[in-house]
């Protein structure tokens, strides 16, 4: 059903192809400190495109969020610095390389939020405590377009009913903290597309939420996304949480992408170990009670001291088989699925269980 | 809001009664009075006691000092109410007329020193935050420090003897020229002020100033971690108005808070400096009248030293109140 969702909305790119609207080549995104450098991002490519919601999973200190955060240039620098790659965002008549621009460039600013916008992982806290709503959302549309503050208001009343918020004319006088987590995720959901962007990045967005929540803010999120047309790149650890909405998947482990499918094809065959071990580690309700839960064994290694080789390698129930200290290289195993994992070269199929 | 107002005020009233009662019982504390001092004096001058005694009692009914202690303080309370300060007994004037001009002329010290300090550190505090670990950093902390360490007084001594040693200044300190000390306040007067005032608004100001800066930074460090300023930048704002907008109207609520308790401050610790730099105000004359247990002139400063600390208090809450909505919705 996700891929009917993809096929009915723009098709302005090459022979009914959606169109592409990032383009990610190569990116080496690190970290100064005491100790060293930290490698946060390790040669990461990917594509999204327009009407596609690409899920990023991996766990914490994988790299997804710093991905995400250069895509807008936001990596604090320093102490981060891009080492490498291209981001390149293709708009309409333009194509502009993200990893170039200066971090308060204009170039960049007139990105931020018309192109590309971002939704975070604590709603409570990434609303300005002492603005009102209305303001919060007036500042985006003043910034990106030429309207007075009159009209900028009253779009900002229909952005909130869009986004679900009861009694708009109120809520937009009101303040955060007067506002559930919830109903400020819609908050933020509206400044994120006030300006109609083409790509919209989700960190963790239903994170800081309750269940019955998540669920609400999920549905609205796939609702505008089907609505707009919206690109979307939905960070999360949470498998669930893709496997509802998503229409590719990533995974990441330790700064690099180990396998990247369709939503359909990572959850009926799933073929890195450590995606494999993440979807094992899954409680099943059908379980008999007391059955221990799987777990992977080891822990993520420091970023500062990464394996030279494959990154998996210290906790791959296979590691004693493959040439682990060698990096493999990402192969597609069967259309559109991608997995960086020596069992899946010819040298190494025999070592598959 | 109003009613919010209306409370405050009503326990600011209260507070300044219990200070008065306070103040008038810690003056009565030490042993002996004015006019013990007095009567050390008179003995020095060998008038016969019979002559000691009777003047002691003339002066005694005069100033009500016969009277139990709760009476004193009634009656001076009653005065105060109808807004007579008292009676200097060891300077032979009326308080109100001793402290008319110099309570003026501590505001304006005060508040130049304030102004002063605000417009140095505001400017320091947010770009040592924003160059953290940078050598101008360093340099400010350093230089903070060193503000908060040295007694303003010593500062004063400093900066007297390189005005006269470096500089060859003629007169320094006290707040006019010798020829307006005693004149009529005219357009001249006031502007020969303004000529004085900058070195005591310094030198007042200077450790409040370090305090403030290291204040802002940390505030400003704080709130440049919130995911609200990532919000901002997201937006597409510039840095500038992510600083100026977003980050500062947070991280200003503690300063202004600091403003209200500074203002007493400000009063007390100018007082060694007003001795050393010889100008008139309220410090030197607290300092004497303790010493001399003149009772109705300290008690007088007391409560209105204590009168700037409520109502600074009370202006910083509605300033507060002004700049934070969580703070103004709060209805208890």
């Amino acid at each position: 059903m996700e891929h009917s969702r993809v096929h009915n909305t723009n098709n302005n790119g090459r022979g009914g192809q959606p169109r592409l609207v990032l383009e990610v080549e190569d990116l080496y995104v690190s970290f100064g400190g005491y100790r060293g450098r930290t490698r946060a991002v390790n040669g990461v490519s990917f594509q999204i495109h327009q009407g596609e919601i690409l899920g990023i999973v991996g766990e914490s200190g994988c790299g997804k969020s710093v991905t995400a955060l250069s895509l807008l240039k936001l990596v604090p620098m320093p102490p981060g610095r891009i080492d490498g790659g291209t981001i390149s965002l293709h708009t309409d008549d333009t194509t502009v390389d993200v990893t170039a621009l200066a971090q308060d460039s204009r170039e960049i600013r007139a990105i931020r939020g018309r192109q590309i916008s971002m939704i975070f992982q604590e709603p409570m806290r990434s609303l300005h405590p002492m603005f009102s709503i209305g303001d919060q959302i007036v500042e985006i549309l003043l910034q990106h377009f030429a309207m007075n503050r009159r009209q900028a208001l009253d779009k900002a009343v229909a952005l909130l009913e869009r986004v679900g918020l009861p009694e708009p004319a109120r809520v937009v006088h009101e303040f955060p903290h007067q506002l559930s987590g919830g109903m400020r995720q819609r908050v933020m959901i509206a400044i994120a597309l006030a300006c109609e962007p083409q790509l919209l990045v989700a960190d963790e967005p239903t994170t800081a939420l309750d269940v019955t929540i998540q669920a609400q803010i999920l549905e609205l999120l796939q609702a505008l996304q089907a609505e707009m047309g919206l690109a979307v790149m939905l960070i999360t650890h949470d498998m669930g949480v893709v496997a509802e909405i998503a229409d590719r998947v990533i995974v990441m482990y330790l700064g690099e992408i180990v396998e990247t499918a369709s939503v359909d094809q990572l959850f009926t065959n799933p073929q890195h170990p450590y995606t494999q071990g993440l979807l094992r580690s899954i409680p099943n309700w059908t379980d008999q009670p007391k059955t221990p839960l799987h777990s992977l064994a080891g822990a993520v290694p420091e970023l500062l001291d990464l394996p030279a080789g494959c990154v998996f390698v210290e906790r791959c129930p296979f590691a004693d088989k493959v040439p682990g200290l060698r990096k493999p290289s990402l192969i597609e195993t069967e259309p559109g699925h991608f997995v960086k994992c020596w069992l899946y070269t010819e040298e190494f199929v025999h070592a598959r269980p | 809001m109003g009613r919010a107002v209306l409370r405050r005020s009503v326990q600011m009233v209260i507070t300044l009664w219990l200070v008065s009662i306070l103040g008038f019982v810690i003056i009565q504390l030490p042993p002996g009075d004015f006019l013990t001092l007095l009567e050390s004096q008179l003995e020095e001058q060998r008038l016969s006691s019979a002559q000691i005694e009777s003047a002691l009692t003339g002066l005694r009914a005069r100033y009500g000092l016969d009277q139990p202690v709760y009476v004193q303080y009634l009656r001076w309370m009653s005065s105060l109410l109808r807004g007579d300060l008292g009676y200097s007994m060891a300077l032979r004037a009326d308080v109100n007329e001793l402290l008319s001009e110099r309570l003026v002329l501590t505001l304006v010290i005060s508040f130049a020193a304030m102004v002063f300090s605000l417009a140095l550190a505001l400017p320091i505090g947010v770009y040592s935050a924003m160059k953290q670990y940078s050598w101008a950093d360093y340099l400010f902390t350093v230089l903070g420090f060193l503000g908060l360490a040295l007694p303003n007084m010593l500062l004063a001594l400093i900066l007297i003897f390189l005005a006269v040693t470096v500089f060859n200044a003629s007169t320094i300190g006290g707040l006019f020229s010798p020829e307006y000390i005693t004149a009529d306040w005219s357009p001249a007067k006031v502007l020969d002020l303004a000529k004085h005032l900058w070195l005591p608004a310094f030198i007042v100001g200077f450790s409040s100033t370090a305090g403030t800066i290291r204040v802002v930074r940390a505030q400003m460090l704080d709130t440049l971690g919130e995911p609200f300023i990532q919000t901002a930048r997201m937006k597409g704002l510039s840095e500038n108005r992510v600083i100026t907008r977003h980050a500062l109207r947070v991280a200003l609520n503690p300063v202004v808070s600091g403003l209200g308790l500074s203002l007493p401050g400000l009063i007390s610790g100018e007082t060694i400096t007003a001795l050393v730099l010889g100008l008139p105000t309220i410090g030197p004359l607290l300092l004497n009248a303790l010493f001399a247990e003149d009772m109705y002139l300290a008690g007088s400063i007391l409560v209105i030293l204590s009168g700037a600390l409520v109502v600074g208090n009370f202006l910083a809450d509605l300033t507060l109140a002004w700049l934070d909505p969580r703070i103004r919705l709060v209805e208890p």
